[in-house]
């Protein structure tokens, strides 16, 4: 259904994508994995023919979206990682609106909108002004919206960004559920553990290539050696350098002071910017990540750079 | 087009969501307010005036009321038309960008012409309806006296092709901006000098115009003659506020409308001067030439738009 070949994007100064290849078959999910860089929405963006490759060729369902987007934008779903929702409208008038520019008649609207709120667990939030949803809501309501044309290729940038535990079950769920209608399903995730159990597929992104392809295992089997991780932690940072220092993986910590400082006292907590060579995969990260959770350190932000 | 076998939904969703805003109709009744209380306080001043006045003075105070109420109405809905086409149009495409809501509709089947005409005539819409909730204002005006129908349909001409082309311009910068800030600041500054630089620029290039006319005009051929008088013409065409002004002039000096001829050239013969086009007949010729291009360029630019960030 969807099939990537050796796919480069150049902008005037930078390489964002690099010989990427893959091929996603009706009632797969192919995970692309990887540090929250444009790179991966670039990637998507492509997918869903809003932008033109410099090299390489992307084909949904035998429809090249370089030479017909228009046909390719009629077989595909995008749901970017904003979910892009009208603050002023409600749910259903939202769903309603595209599910017109999509060609769905009168007639038929009402009853598609009910389907698709209850499609992603919205259908008493239908009169609700989307300015009043949670992120995560928005996130669903955005998915519906992808769905409103019931396309066989979905493209999702990180589509559970924002959702709460429950939500990302759900969606989780849901999104099995699409695949085993047969649709094709491409999506970002941060980490492993983010695409474990929902993914058919995928690959781990490091910045312009794929590194590794394949089923989980062989992604999780993949680490690259010696990542960098940048951690901004509030509070007590000896402390969280202790505990970084015990966990596996972890080579040398150091820290690079406060990212910003300050212009006036705060009551809050200062936040230090540590950096962490380690060698070891993305579970090993994400175990280090629940590690330091574990030990009371408030992370405010962790990821690879 | 708007209307292909439906009524473009995003037009009607654009409608829908501008006109249920409580701010669209605050500015409206803002704006009649003003202009229904500077009515009242002249004719007010006019009957007072005429009460306490000498006999037989009220039907020409009443015209110069009338005169007044045109000209403060026009100069006020000109000034409004010139802000808020643009105001809402250059978020036109930008807010999309900004609320990340462009891709949503770019996934859909809507033709880019279909994107930006909608936005388009969403803001232009509301510059109609500005004009419309103004013409009980000038009908009032034709009823006190002082001021001719044909006076009256030049200035709504010309505010509606301003209108036009500003909100034209507004989803151009729209659809070529990141930010809506960028796109605003870029659209008011052409309208800006469109408005009052051109107009100052007339007034202050005047006398260098005027001398290069005698010039041309002194080699005797029609040709010379005919743009001489064009260069003095279009310095004026380019501001709604110096075609109006020029209109009114024109016709309140020579009774006519649709052309305007200079004085002769001392020392020339009368062929020296012949009836040119009106300045504003210029205007609204170039105005709407220039909305129609510019919606083009925005049409073509949302088609191609590529955003390698």
């Amino acid at each position: 259904m969807i099939r990537v070949t050796n796919l480069a994007l150049k902008t005037n100064k930078t390489v964002l994508l690099d010989g990427l290849s893959f091929e996603v078959a009706a009632g797969e999910i192919f995970g692309v994995i990887g540090p929250d860089t444009p790179n991966k929405t670039a990637l998507l963006r492509l997918l869903a023919s809003l932008m033109r490759p410099t090299s390489g060729e992307v084909m949904i369902g035998g429809v090249s979206t370089t030479h017909q987007p228009e046909q390719a934008r009629r077989l595909t779903g995008y749901l970017a990682s904003d979910a892009g929702v009208y603050l002023d409208m409600t749910c259903a008038e939202y769903l309603a609106f595209f599910a017109e520019c999509y060609g769905v008649s009168a007639g038929a609207r009402p009853a598609l909108v009910s389907d698709l709120l209850s499609l992603v667990d919205l259908q008493k939030r239908a009169n609700t002004r989307i300015g009043a949803l949670t992120r995560g809501m928005g996130q669903r309501l955005g998915l519906a919206r992808a769905l409103a044309h019931d396309p066989p290729a979905l493209v999702l940038d990180e589509p559970m960004r924002g959702m709460d535990p429950r939500a990302q079950v759900e969606t989780r769920e849901l999104l099995r559920e699409l695949a085993g209608m047969g649709k094709a399903i491409v999506l970002t995730a941060r980490s492993l553990a983010e695409a474990d159990g929902l993914i058919t597929r995928g690959a781990l992104l490091a910045r312009t290539r794929f590194t590794a392809q394949g089923e989980m295992s062989e992604l999780t089997s993949a680490g690259e050696a010696y990542r960098t991780i940048l951690i901004r932690a509030l509070g007590d940072v000896e402390r969280v350098m202790d505990v970084a220092r015990a966990a596996p993986g972890v080579v040398e910590i150091w820290s690079t002071g406060a990212p910003d400082a300050p212009s006036a006292p705060s009551p809050q907590p200062p936040i230090t910017e540590l950096r962490c060579r380690f060698n070891g995969g993305y579970l090993q990260a994400d175990a280090l990540l629940r590690e330091l959770a574990h030990h009371g350190a408030q992370v405010v932000a962790f990821h690879e750079i | 087009m708007l209307l292909s076998n439906r009524l473009n939904p995003l037009l009607r969703t654009e409608l829908r969501r501008r006109f249920r805003n409580a701010r669209s109709f605050g500015a409206l009744t803002v704006y009649l307010a003003v202009v229904s209380g500077l009515a009242l306080a002249l004719y007010l001043g006019v009957a007072i005036s005429n009460a306490n006045g000498p006999t037989g003075g009220g039907i020409e105070s009443g015209r110069a009321a009338g005169t007044s109420l045109f000209y403060i109405t026009s100069g006020l809905l000109l000034v409004l038309v010139c802000f808020i086409g643009p105001l809402f149009s250059v978020g036109a495409i930008a807010a999309e960008r900004e609320n990340a809501t462009l891709d949503a509709l770019r996934m859909t089947p809507l033709p880019a012409r279909e994107i930006v005409l909608a936005k388009f005539a969403s803001a232009y819409g509301y510059v109609v309806l500005l004009t419309l909730v103004t013409l009980p204002i000038f009908a009032l005006v034709l009823i006190i006296g002082g001021v001719e129908a044909a006076e009256i349909a030049v200035v709504l001409c010309v505010i509606l092709c301003a209108g036009f082309a500003f909100t034209a311009l507004g989803v151009l910068a729209s659809a070529i901006s990141k930010t809506r800030m960028t796109a605003a600041i870029l659209t008011y500054t052409v309208v800006l000098l469109l408005v009052m630089g051109t107009a100052i620029f007339s007034l202050i290039a005047a006398p260098g115009l005027m001398a290069l006319r005698t010039a041309l005009a002194s080699s005797g051929s029609a040709l010379g003659v005919f743009f001489g008088q064009l260069l003095l013409i279009l310095p004026l065409s380019f501001s709604p506020i110096s075609a109006i002004v020029s209109a009114e002039t024109n016709f309140r000096a020579s009774g006519h409308m649709l052309s305007i001829t200079p004085d002769p050239l001392p020392g020339l013969p009368a062929t020296s001067a012949i009836a040119m086009p009106a300045p504003f007949a210029l205007m609204t010729l170039f105005y709407l030439l220039a909305g129609i291009v510019l919606l083009i360029i925005a049409i073509r630019k949302v088609k191609t738009m590529d955003d390698r960030r």
